[in-house]
């Protein structure tokens, strides 16, 4: 029985009220101006710092926890959000974005390049360009949002976004509605145009055919516009999405959900010894040695490639060993949600463990950063010692139960999906696919059993 | 329209203000003119798991500095790692041997932060690369 949370005494009211939104845009906008000037005037070093500490250790692990036990908490407390409001209110919107590019095709891109620069600029250990990372977002927030009528960053182009759109997949909370009777009658339609008071749906979602968390930012203006009521944010089976045929048969939605999966073994695949003996070798043997285009070949070949060819050719197989004359995207279509929760299970175990590590050095950061401005009341020596929430000795077989977990959640949605689509005897259709997910499997456990080596050339600042 | 143009030129000035400005209270003190600190590592070139600092503290006319408090934290070129902490004040001939542990290849920064027998103080950076096991 799906249990709905904006209807829980005071958290209900809360999260519906006109300001409930700011409880999480308020303290993430300090953050976020937090980590700004201490990135910009801070110390250089990264683990002395604010800005890398938070992005890179804080922000990444809590937003993947939160992805997984609650929903996308961090776009529903998105700080970049709030000049967007007031670009809105004082820019000249009223501009569509173009047709050409409504669709995933700009996320697949820009969360390409984001990696690309996080490798190639070494943003993980660089405090002053995470800080104009932080200024960029905002910037391109404010500036898209003045510009056009929709909420295009979020929607086609906030790589933080299309990452937390595709893990929201396996989340489990979802906006419904509550009585579809009511949707059918109702002639405003006020959750996506929005009334006299309230704002729409930024990314314009009609609540009553949502079937997804796809592009659903939880902002609850839906809920607050409805004028019945009638906007539910309802706890699900995280699988739910993923078994039901929830997402469109496009391209751009199936390329993103593999991408998202292979650029969680990238990123793995980055901190390891192996990246830099590759990058030397193709270094050689290449025409450029140039570290950015290198870089750019790998991850273009790791993140675009290989699910461009894997997916594509598991597809193919599927279809061919189905007998069905269809076309490729609607076999791709078929099965590609099944990779969701082994793609999560993986960014999870990356970005859990650099949480695990370090979540507790955010206390000694906070006592020098005090100490820095002459408050002394937490302490005249930070307590660098503090940093992991468990024993260095659990992490690794932590991380493998979460991608063993990851890839029998992944193989249970494959069997419902092929059981719904080929029923119960075509068991040989879905081969390919279970030969995809344990390949990423292995790679996984064999990327995190490897030992980890970071190289950066930002020792030094900017 | 005035202003939201004039709170974007004032957000504008003040990043430019902050990106070119250090805060004054993260100034560690530089090394005096007339100290010279150096570091070797043991096993030279460093490699992941023990290792020694060997840091060596003179004059610089090349006196030994025997008595100093060193105060040492190694820590890898990003977030997240627990740093390496570490200490010594016994320093015969101004030679501090001091037993560390490289926890994980890559670049490392060892931050030394000294008290002089005669109290002054200051901190000494030196970047390094450990190699994996």
């Amino acid at each position: 029985m799906p249990y709905d949370l904006l209807h829980v005494p005071v958290l209900g009211r809360f999260l519906r009220g006109r300001w409930g939104r700011l409880l999480g845009q308020g303290p993430l906008l300090a953050l976020a101006a937090l980590m700004v000037y201490d990135g910009l005037t801070g110390p250089p070093l990264a683990p002395y710092n604010f800005a890398t500490v938070l992005a890179w250790v804080h922000y990444r692990g809590l937003v993947i926890l939160a992805l997984v036990f609650g929903g996308n908490l961090f776009c529903w407390g998105c700080p970049f959000t709030l000049p967007r409001t007031l670009a809105r209110r004082f820019g000249r919107g009223g501009r569509r974005w173009p047709r050409l590019l409504r669709n995933k095709w700009p996320a697949i891109a820009v969360l390409f390049l984001f990696f690309w620069l996080y490798e190639w600029l070494d943003l993980w250990a660089s405090p002053w360009l995470t800080a104009w990372v932080v200024v960029a977002y905002f910037v391109a927030a404010g500036v898209l949002e003045a510009l056009f009528a929709e909420s295009p960053f979020c929607k086609y182009l906030c790589p933080l976004g299309s990452f937390n759109f595709a893990a929201a997949s396996i989340s489990p909370l979802q906006i419904t509605a509550r009585q579809a009777t009511v949707c059918r009658t109702c002639v405003g339609k006020e959750c996506v145009n929005g009334s006299a008071t309230v704002s729409g749906c930024g990314t314009e979602l009609f609540v009553p055919l949502l079937a997804s968390n796809r592009d659903c930012t939880f902002c609850l203006d839906c809920a607050r516009a409805c004028p019945y009521d009638n906007v539910a944010l309802t706890t699900r089976s995280p699988l739910r999405e993923l078994v039901a045929d929830a997402w469109p048969r496009r391209w751009d939605v199936s390329f993103l959900a593999l991408v998202f999966a292979f650029l969680g073994l990238s990123n793995a695949f980055g901190m390891t010894p192996p990246i830099y003996s590759l990058l030397t070798a193709l270094a050689v043997r290449l025409p450029w040695a140039d570290e950015a285009l290198l870089l750019l070949f790998v991850l273009a070949v790791l993140d675009l490639g290989l699910p461009a060819v894997l997916g594509l050719g598991a597809a193919a197989l599927s279809r061919h060993l189905a007998g069905r004359d269809e076309p490729l995207r609607v076999s791709l279509a078929r099965f590609v949600p099944a990779v969701m929760p082994l793609a999560v299970a993986i960014w999870l175990a990356h970005y859990g463990f650099h949480f695990a590590t370090a979540a507790l050095a955010v206390i000694p950061l906070t006592q020098q950063f005090l100490l820095d401005h002459g408050l002394t009341f937490a302490g005249l020596r930070p307590a660098w010692q503090l940093g992991p929430l468990v024993p260095m000795a659990w992490l690794l077989p932590i991380e493998l139960a979460i991608v063993l977990i990851g890839l029998l959640a992944s193989l249970y949605v494959l069997g419902e999906r092929n059981r719904r689509h080929f029923g119960e005897q075509a068991t040989t259709v879905m081969i390919p696919w279970v030969v995809l997910l344990v390949l990423m499997a292995v790679a996984a456990i064999l990327i995190f059993s490897l030992p980890m080596e970071m190289r950066g050339s930002a020792l030094g600042g900017h | 329209m005035a202003h939201w143009r004039l709170l974007s030129i004032g957000l504008l000035l003040l990043l430019a203000l902050m990106a070119g400005c250090g805060r004054a209270g993260r100034q560690a003190a530089p090394p005096p003119a007339d100290v010279v600190l150096t570091l070797a590592v043991e096993p030279e070139p460093a490699r992941i798991g023990e290792a020694t600092l060997v840091l060596t503290l003179k004059t610089s006319d090349g006196r030994a500095i025997p008595d100093a408090k060193l105060d040492i934290r190694g820590d890898m070129a990003h977030a997240g790692m627990q740093p390496v902490l570490a200490a010594s004040d016994a320093g015969p001939d101004g030679v501090y041997r001091v037993p560390f542990r490289w926890t994980m290849a890559g670049d490392w920064f060892v931050i030394v932060q000294v008290q002089l027998p005669d109290g002054r103080r200051f901190e000494q950076r030196f970047d390094l690369r450990v190699a994996g096991s």
